[in-house]
């Protein structure tokens, strides 16, 4: 891993350098081209467009890392603003550093090249030069002094003597060459002192003609290899010859004035050269210092760039990382780097992330382990017949399994976290349950409670046993509640007691009474005549009278025996409305006034039609009793279809204008041989209890409040005919 | 002193890059007076005892900055090249000879002489005006160029141009020369048959 980053590092710095190196050899070569080297100079141009490319290419890569960095802090990446700092920071100890040299380069390039350079040493050496000229202008003058002799003496030799006229003169003056000239420019004659000379030193042919209109010329003529000469361009008066003569003369100059006027040209040319060269080789080492300076500092602003990126790296991946970890990524692994301090930071937090990562698995094993658990326990609990609701101590609803809901005929899913209150006032029906848990969960022991509920599908009897849960700390806590329906367990409880009486007292009293009864007969048969006419009489009467009992208790016996057998229940669908109506119109007597208000809506039950018949034949038969001594018989029947928090059921109601229930007798009309009426075997409303309780509803009895009593009947609908046949 | 001193050096450097700016793409930095450049305005061959003489006629306009660095000391070099081929059509020219003939001009401050030296024949002339001495460098008289029996066949062809030799310049100028057009001075090819 550490290879790799190394290896991505040098693939980045690897163009860099060369760049670099490929710009510093173009630079050596430019600073070259500006000394004396020939070689590369006509090479300027382009090492000058390279080196500006390649100024550009460092130009456009630090903008491209500006512009990076300047996002990157921007979007508040991490590592971006310390990256700017040390950028910056970087930048200024790089800058400041060069543009300092660069500044003191200048001052000292100008400085130095202009020192070489002195008004009093060009004065002087321009006055050198007129001095020359000055002491060349006295020989020049003495030299055209004898002139006018030379050319005289020429002006009577023809040309054919004027070679030799020359070599004369020549010898004669001391003239280093002697030419005449003729028309149209020709040599007349030529006489050199160097005799390997074979062609003259040509004059301008200004200078000849001028001397051909009568004006002479004087002037110094540099001659190659001897140095400097006077050259006298002279007219030849007429005289044998008709055609214009002109005579050139070359003198050489004394050796040592010719020396030193030499050197004085030579010196004076240098600094006059070099005079004017300044401004061209200070702008070249300008340039050429100005474009190293770029470089360094691009250079040097790039690489603080690099540098500081390469030194936030491990910094930035740290952020990151550290972001990831809060984020819940425990597998991040960052790419080493280095051995440095960094490196060992970054290792350690590869180090820690690893062992977050294991903890995390450790514990999400655990977790996954609970959760198994849980689900088991769910599973066991969804499982029991029993519903179990857990409640802590402010009386929120923790756990409900299903099937409590069930029972209760809720869905619990919405009420959990939620109070118990909260039930109530979504379903009242759940009033009582609520009512009845509240204040058990006061006490700390285990209890045990019956509750009584009309839910969804009918009555319900729920035995309930809960307990407070004490924590480590023995502080009372949650609650568990756990509830039976035990309605049916109770139906049969009762009714297997009740036909267990029915048997009893068939066996230990309906059998002896009819040997009473015929004990009885046999007692009067056998000795009413054998008594007088008034025994006779007593015996008659207490044995009519003993028959008489014997009957009723066998009557009292099967009615009761009728009650306790528990018939087996054939239910079916049945029109509620209906079946009242059939079983009322048989009670339609003058002196009664019954009105019937059945619900529109007619509900269908499923009930068994012979026990809802019986059930209906007592209701009105117990309220025309109560009645009995009524003149203004007053009946009303009334059907109403409800709903209470989704559960449906009918209320059927009967309301008679009789004296009412007896205070006292309240709450107890429903068990058998409670009866406030002289006949009667105390089994009616009993009975009535049984079969609603059978077709699972409820029953309920009160007083009017003006005169009369009303019994309420809840059961269960399944729909009503409104809904099965639409209009 | 050290802020304006650093102001006026930044200024100079400025002035540096935008005098090679100009340089480069051939914007005169200083308006010269004339078209300075070299131009052949005729040229000729005739055979002359089986070698083929040249006579041209050439012109030297020197620029400003020329004329400012010959006054100043600076000798001129200027390079006649003078080249014998057979034309070919779908190729480059078949070179049958090349020569070229150097003359360099200088100024002589001592003897405020123009000196013009054949730098072939080492033959040197001094004039007194700079024009005198351009304009005799100019003519060029029975210059032989090839003999008869190299030219290897007939349909030959001959040009020749003129240009200033940068290289011969001194050091600290040549930079400047080789990007500045006021120095590119050189002649378009002269060119015709030989015959």
């Amino acid at each position: 891993m550490a290879t790799e980053v190394r290896q991505s590092w040098r693939r980045s710095l690897l163009p860099m350098f060369s760049l670099l190196i490929i710009l510093l050899i173009a630079f050596y070569l430019l600073s070259n081209a500006t000394q004396n080297t020939t070689r590369f100079s006509h090479l300027y141009g382009w090492m000058l467009v390279i080196n500006l490319a390649g100024l550009l290419v460092l130009i456009i890569l630090i903008g491209l890392n500006l512009y990076k960095l300047v996002s990157q802090y921007r979007a508040g990446v991490a590592g971006s603003r310390l990256t700017v700092r040390l950028v910056i920071v970087f930048v200024l100890l790089a800058v400041l550093p060069v543009s300092i040299v660069y500044y003191f380069s200048l001052q000292f390039l100008q400085r130095g090249v202009d020192s070489w350079f002195d008004v009093r040493i060009e004065r002087s050496l321009e006055d050198a030069l007129k001095l020359s000229q000055v002491a060349l202008d006295l020989k020049q003058r003495d030299l055209i002094k004898q002139m006018p002799a030379i050319v005289a003496s020429l002006s009577d030799v023809p040309n054919t003597n004027a070679g030799l006229a020359l070599s004369d003169l020549l010898t004669r003056t001391g003239a280093a060459e002697l030419s005449l000239i003729g028309k149209t420019n020709r040599i007349i004659a030529f006489s050199s002192a160097d005799s390997s000379r074979i062609v003259p030193h040509r004059s301008d042919e200004d200078i000849i003609l001028q001397a051909r209109r009568g004006q002479y010329y004087v002037g110094l003529e540099p001659v190659k290899n001897v140095g400097i000469h006077v050259r006298i361009v002279y007219p030849v008066p007429a005289g044998v010859e008709s055609e214009s003569r002109v005579l050139q003369a070359l003198y050489p100059i004394d050796q040592r004035l010719n020396t030193l006027a030499d050197n004085v040209q030579n010196y004076f040319t240098v600094y006059k050269r070099l005079n004017y060269l300044r401004g061209q080789l200070k702008n070249s080492f300008l340039l050429t210092l100005s474009l190293v300076l770029l470089l360094s500092l691009f250079a040097a602003v790039w690489a603080a760039f690099f540098s500081a990126q390469r030194l936030m790296a491990p910094v930035r991946d740290l952020a990151e990382g550290t972001r990831a970890v809060a984020e819940g990524d425990y597998d991040k692994q960052l790419p080493a780097a280095g051995q440095n301090e960094l490196g060992f930071l970054v290792q350690s937090f590869n180090d820690m992330t690893r062992k977050i990562a294991q903890a995390s698995q450790q514990a999400q094993l655990s977790q996954h382990l609970v959760e198994s658990q849980r689900e088991y326990l769910e599973a066991v609990l969804g499982n029991l017949s029993s519903g179990v609701m857990t409640l802590d101590r402010r009386l929120i609803i923790r756990t409900v399994n299903s099937v409590a809901g069930k029972i209760l005929g809720l869905d619990f899913s919405q009420y959990l976290g939620r109070t118990l209150d909260t039930i109530v006032a979504a379903n009242s029906s759940m009033e009582r349950f609520v009512e009845a848990l509240t204040p058990m969960t006061e006490v700390t022991e285990q209890w045990q409670k019956e509750i009584i509920l009309f839910v969804q599908g009918g009555r319900k009897v729920l035995l309930c046993r809960g307990t407070t849960l004490v924590d480590e700390q023995g502080v009372s806590g949650d609650h568990v509640i756990v509830f039976d329906d035990i309605t049916t367990v109770i139906q049969a409880q009762r009714d297997a007691a009740w036909g267990e009486v029915a048997r009893r007292l068939a066996h230990e009293i309906k059998n002896p009474l009819t040997p009473i009864q015929l004990s009885a007969e046999r007692l009067q048969f056998k000795l009413v005549h054998n008594l007088d006419e008034k025994d006779a009489e007593i015996l008659q009467r207490s044995t009519q009278t003993i028959v008489q009992q014997v009957e009723s208790m066998k009557e009292m016996v099967n009615a009761f025996t009728d009650y306790a057998r528990a018939p087996q229940v054939q239910f079916q669908r049945i029109d509620f409305n209906q079946l009242i109506y059939e079983v009322t119109d048989m009670y339609k007597m003058k002196n009664l006034a019954m009105q019937r208000h059945l619900d529109s809506r007619r509900p269908v039950i499923q009930a068994d039609p012979a026990r809802l018949r019986q059930l209906l034949h007592n209701l009105v038969k117990n309220a025309l009793e109560a009645m009995e001594s009524e003149a203004d018989k007053r009946m009303e029947l009334s059907t109403r279809c409800m709903e209470e928090s989704g559960c449906r059921f009918v209320e059927f109601s009967i309301s008679d204008h009789g004296p009412g229930f007896p205070e006292e007798a309240m709450g107890q009309f429903f068990e058998p041989y409670i009866t406030t009426k002289r006949k009667g075997t105390g089994l009616g409303l009993a009975i009535v209890k049984k079969i609603v309780e059978e077709h699972g509803g409820m029953v309920h009895a009160e007083n009017l409040a003006d005169h009369g009593a009303r019994i309420m009947i809840r059961l269960p609908v399944i729909a009503t005919q409104q809904e099965q046949e639409p209009v | 002193m050290p802020l304006s001193g650093l102001k006026i050096k930044l200024g100079q450097t400025c002035r540096v890059f935008l005098l090679i700016f100009c340089a480069w793409f051939g914007i005169p930095a200083v308006a010269a007076g004339g078209d300075p450049g070299l131009t052949i305005h005729s040229a000729s061959t005739h055979l002359e005892k089986g070698v083929y003489l040249l006579d041209t006629q050439l012109e030297y306009v020197l620029s400003k900055v020329a004329i400012e660095a010959l006054d100043s000391g600076v000798s001129l070099t200027f390079d006649l090249d003078i080249e014998v081929y057979k034309p070919r059509k779908w190729i480059w020219n078949d070179t049958v000879a090349s020569l070229s003939q150097r003359y360099r001009i200088v100024y002589h401050a001592l003897s405020r002489q123009y000196i013009v030296t054949n730098l072939n024949s080492g033959v040197q002339n001094s004039y007194a005006s700079r024009n005198t001495a351009l304009l005799t460098m100019g003519r060029i008289e029975n210059l032989p160029v090839i003999d008869k029996k190299l030219l290897g066949g007939e349909g030959r062809w001959v040009r020749i141009r003129l240009s200033l030799v940068i290289n011969e310049l001194p050091a600290p100028l040549r930079p400047w020369a080789y990007i500045n057009s006021d120095w590119r001075l050189k002649s378009e090819w002269f060119e015709w048959q030989l015959k």
